[in-house]
């Protein structure tokens, strides 16, 4: 999970991650409560703290215990369909912890020369918050069945979510290897960075071994999903992630994702895949490849 | 300080240069007042346009396919823009990409 804390104007805002553990955390913490959507207008217009912006890394539809991005404290107020689900809208209390919960894990990303002022505002808006509650509620707890990855092949294929990676705050900064390892970075991942493997060179050999330091491998052992590398020779690299509907989808640098080629027409994994499709001047197929679920980019 | 984008990869980032005060100053008049256009069609692999940042907090302007996207809507590039950008790239080094050519 990504979060940011929504408090600049001009410049961008700090933005951290959270460890698999933490956000294990923060599940138990709202689950199946009412919160507001990330997208919420309200409070838009104030200068200052805003809220804390939680987003999901993955397109994988969560269920029903958490949207895939929500807000956590401010003025928005919760989503109305959640509340008319029956959820309860959490406590001052309960967001005032939780608030102060997430800055902690933030603190490296927000840095001292800004906790002061975070502090100020984040404050004010949480007094602002207390002064209009009513009574407290208990919080409900959820737990998370994680389960465990099987030792033999399993593919593991999600259905396509466009609506994830085409938005204002993911498009732009996420590229066809976020997409294909499905690993929201916001750092137009490269393959190798995270494992401090980087590469340069635009060839098969170098792209793909660059990318099984981060985890890809040529032989299915476990949880995978299904993708497919590309070159354009001395240029540049693309990849494609396989559907569980069965047809391939990739996101072109911070263009919008999609299941179409070059010609506008669906790759759909029986006669046209990512080996034959048109892919402009991405001309050398260097074969199909699995990525560990859970796998991570940056 | 306007700076472009050539918008032609995707999994390295895009190159990206600035301009001179006299070159961006030429630019945006190409860019200023321009008629109303259908929306251009889903973009590519391979080069896709051009995006010129502005600077601050002001979306860039996406000039490419004839059109010339400026907050969210889509004008005409009646006054060639986009074969502007090209000889810039161009000059630059960038001719290969833009016109998509493949080493033997």
């Amino acid at each position: 999970m990504i979060v940011t804390l929504d408090i600049f104007s001009g410049r961008r805002n700090p933005s951290w991650m959270l460890s698999d553990k933490k956000a294990k955390e923060l599940a138990d913490r709202i689950a199946h409560r009412a919160v507001a959507l990330a997208d919420s207008e309200d409070g838009g217009h104030i200068l200052g703290f805003r809220g804390l912006v939680v987003a999901a890394t993955g397109d994988a539809d969560g269920g029903d215990v958490l949207p895939s991005a929500f807000r956590i404290g401010g003025a928005a107020a919760p989503d109305v369909q959640a509340l008319q689900a029956g959820r309860r809208a959490l406590t001052a209390d309960e967001t005032d912890d939780t608030v102060r919960w997430l800055l902690a894990t933030g603190a490296h990303a927000i840095g001292d020369h800004l906790a002061a002022a975070v502090h100020e505002d984040v404050e004010a808006s949480l007094r602002g918050l207390r002064e209009a509650e009513p009574a407290a509620e208990a919080i409900e707890e959820s737990e998370r069945d994680l389960g465990a990855a099987a030792a033999a092949c399993l593919i593991a294929n999600t259905r396509c979510n466009p609506a994830f990676w085409n938005t204002a705050a993911v498009q732009p900064h996420n590229n066809c290897y976020n997409y294909a390892m499905n690993y929201r970075s916001d750092t137009f991942a490269q393959p190798g960075r995270i494992s401090g493997h980087p590469n340069s060179v635009m060839a098969c050999p170098q792209v793909g071994a660059a990318a099984n330091w981060d985890g890809c491998t040529a032989v299915c052992n476990g949880s995978n999903k299904n993708v497919a590398l590309v070159i354009w020779p001395g240029v540049d690299y693309h990849w494609y992630r396989r559907h569980a509907e069965g047809f391939w989808g990739h996101k072109p640098g911070s263009t919008a994702a999609r299941n179409v080629d070059n010609a506008n027409q669906l790759i759909n994994g029986s006669t046209r895949t990512p080996a034959n499709c048109n892919r402009g001047s991405y001309t050398v197929f260097c074969g199909y490849r699995f990525s560990p679920t859970g796998m991570r980019v940056r | 300080m306007v700076e472009i984008e050539l918008d032609a990869f995707s999994g390295r980032p895009n190159p990206r240069w600035p301009l001179d005060d006299a070159q961006a100053a030429e630019l945006l008049a190409l860019l200023a007042d321009l008629p109303a256009a259908a929306p251009r069609p889903h973009a590519d692999l391979g080069y896709r346009g051009f995006l010129v940042h502005r600077g601050g907090a002001l979306a860039p302007i996406r000039v490419g396919a004839g059109t010339v996207e400026i907050d969210g809507a889509s004008h005409a590039d009646r006054r060639a823009a986009e074969a502007w950008l090209l000889r810039n790239a161009r000059a630059l080094g960038w001719a290969a990409v833009v016109e998509g050519v493949v080493p033997p």
